[in-house]
């Protein structure tokens, strides 16, 4: 079975199970190919497989979003740039390697999307997005149990009243003083790991350029 | 929670009256170290406002995951497996192969070993045949033409291959002349034609105890040629070793047995 664009992009909003397995099938082993060819191993594959798949979910419900090119296209350019940022993470010299190896080996002499008219979004803003993401989720899954539901049903849209009854607070202004205090913790944690400084000062790289 | 805080809070959240927000957004416009802190509870918040969805899809990303690995590591496998198959075909050399080499190296080994051992037996007589030759007779001729010299007749019967008829020839000579080096050396090789080599190597001791200048080679070698049949090699070879230091016919022949004997 063939999905189009919109068929994709509306089945992820609904987490429609046909067109993930078809996402997968149609391009895990490209994916894969790519990764095991500049250091990486089928377990890099599959991680970064699923981090472009929850960043491209997460710009799916938060924006409107059309492609202009094939689904494909876009989706192994997430992929390869989440691979190139990874590996620079890890080790310079090897991302500096890999990095020229590809350009040298690729027709299109650039990290861009190589959907040529596709201009609606920023390739480095959804790296840098999923970066992000990847950090929040690290600090934000070792907090407290309690503090994760609060925030977790405050950012939710949940009640005050209804947050209360669901934590077993006595008050609402409770539930908030916890609320504001859980929040506090999770970006003071936040600030305080290394890797936020540095998606910030690539932030600030990209915003220059 | 600090001031920064709350008055982002209340910037988020919407609590702030006309007056606090015209001040607030002012301060973005100079304060980039706000604008940042502003930016990071954004984020933040959309992170948090969107997890729950995201674990909702998490949830079929891993069923999806599992399913699908499932089937490419099933994939993976066959295709290293026909990979190898591939290499194991190109490569195999059949089992029975290595055993005929594995015979064929045996075989070799054996007859070698077989060859070197039984070699030395054979050799003698082997050798005895390769290099043994009747002597040519002498044309016997008086100085006399008139006078006939008395072992004429002996050669005669030696030339007819008559070698016992020789022999008994040379045995009257020899007892009226017991000098004459003719008759005891081709007494010596009747003596071998007719496979009595004891009688002579007797007859070629002679010859080489008195030097003679005609017959101490030859008969140095026919003795060692003797002394090859009776099994004898060391004897053999003491001969063969005298050839091999004079300058005569038997040299090279000499030093060409010794080799195959050594």
């Amino acid at each position: 079975m063939i999905f189009s664009n919109k068929e994709i992009i509306d089945g992820l909003r609904i987490h429609n199970k046909d067109v993930v397995n078809y996402v997968y099938k149609e391009n895990f082993k490209r994916v894969f190919i790519f990764i095991t060819k500049y250091y990486g191993t089928k377990r890099d594959a599959e991680d970064i497989f699923h981090d472009a798949f929850i960043s491209l979910f997460n710009i799916l419900t938060e924006k409107k979003f059309k492609l202009s090119c094939a689904f494909t296209t876009f989706f192994i350019a997430i992929c390869k740039n989440l691979w190139f940022n990874e590996i620079r993470r890890r080790s310079h010299t090897k991302a500096n390697t890999a990095f020229n190896d590809y350009l040298e080996s690729s027709c299109d002499k650039s990290l861009q999307w190589e959907c040529t008219d596709f201009d609606e979004y920023d390739i480095n803003e959804i790296i840098i997005q999923c970066e992000k993401d990847n950090l929040f989720r690290f600090h934000f899954e070792r907090m407290e149990e309690i503090c994760k539901r609060v925030l977790l049903l405050y950012f939710g849209k949940t009640p005050m009243k209804e947050i209360a009854a669901a934590t077993g607070f006595k008050s609402e202004h409770t539930v908030k003083v916890r609320k504001h205090y859980c929040q506090e913790e999770l970006i003071k944690n936040i600030k305080n790991d290394p890797e936020y400084n540095k998606i910030i000062g690539r932030i600030n790289v990209v915003k220059t350029e | 929670m600090t001031d920064t805080n709350n008055r982002i809070e209340k910037y988020l959240e919407g609590g702030m009256d006309a007056g606090e927000l015209k001040l607030f957004e002012a301060e973005l416009l100079i304060n980039p170290a706000l604008a940042e802190e502003l930016q990071l509870h954004r984020d933040v918040a959309g992170f948090l406002s969107r997890y729950g969805k995201e674990q909702d899809f998490r949830k079929t990303l891993d069923e999806a995951h599992y399913e699908y690995m499932k089937e490419f590591d099933k994939q993976e496998e066959r295709q290293k497996q026909m990979q190898r198959q591939y290499a194991g075909h190109k490569r195999r050399i059949p089992v029975y192969a290595y055993w005929i080499a594995a015979a064929v190296v045996l075989i070799i080994l054996v007859c070698t070993l077989v060859l070197k051992f039984t070699e030395k037996k054979k050799s003698n007589e082997i050798l005895f045949a390769e290099y043994y030759q009747t002597h040519e007779p002498f044309c016997v001729r008086s100085s006399d033409s008139l006078q006939k010299n008395p072992s004429a007749d002996c050669m005669k019967e030696y030339s007819k291959k008559n070698y016992g008829e020789a022999l008994s020839c040379f045995k009257k000579l020899l007892n009226s002349d017991n000098n004459n080096r003719i008759c005891i050396f081709f007494s010596g090789i009747s003596y071998i034609e007719t496979k009595n080599y004891k009688d002579a190597i007797a007859c070629f001791n002679i010859l080489t105890e008195k030097k003679d200048i005609n017959f101490s080679n030859a008969s140095l070698w026919y003795s060692g040629l003797c002394y090859l049949k009776e099994n004898k090699t060391d004897s053999a070879l003491v001969c063969f070793r005298k050839l091999v230091s004079t300058d005569g016919f038997y040299k090279e022949k000499a030093h060409d047995i010794i080799r195959e004997l050594e």
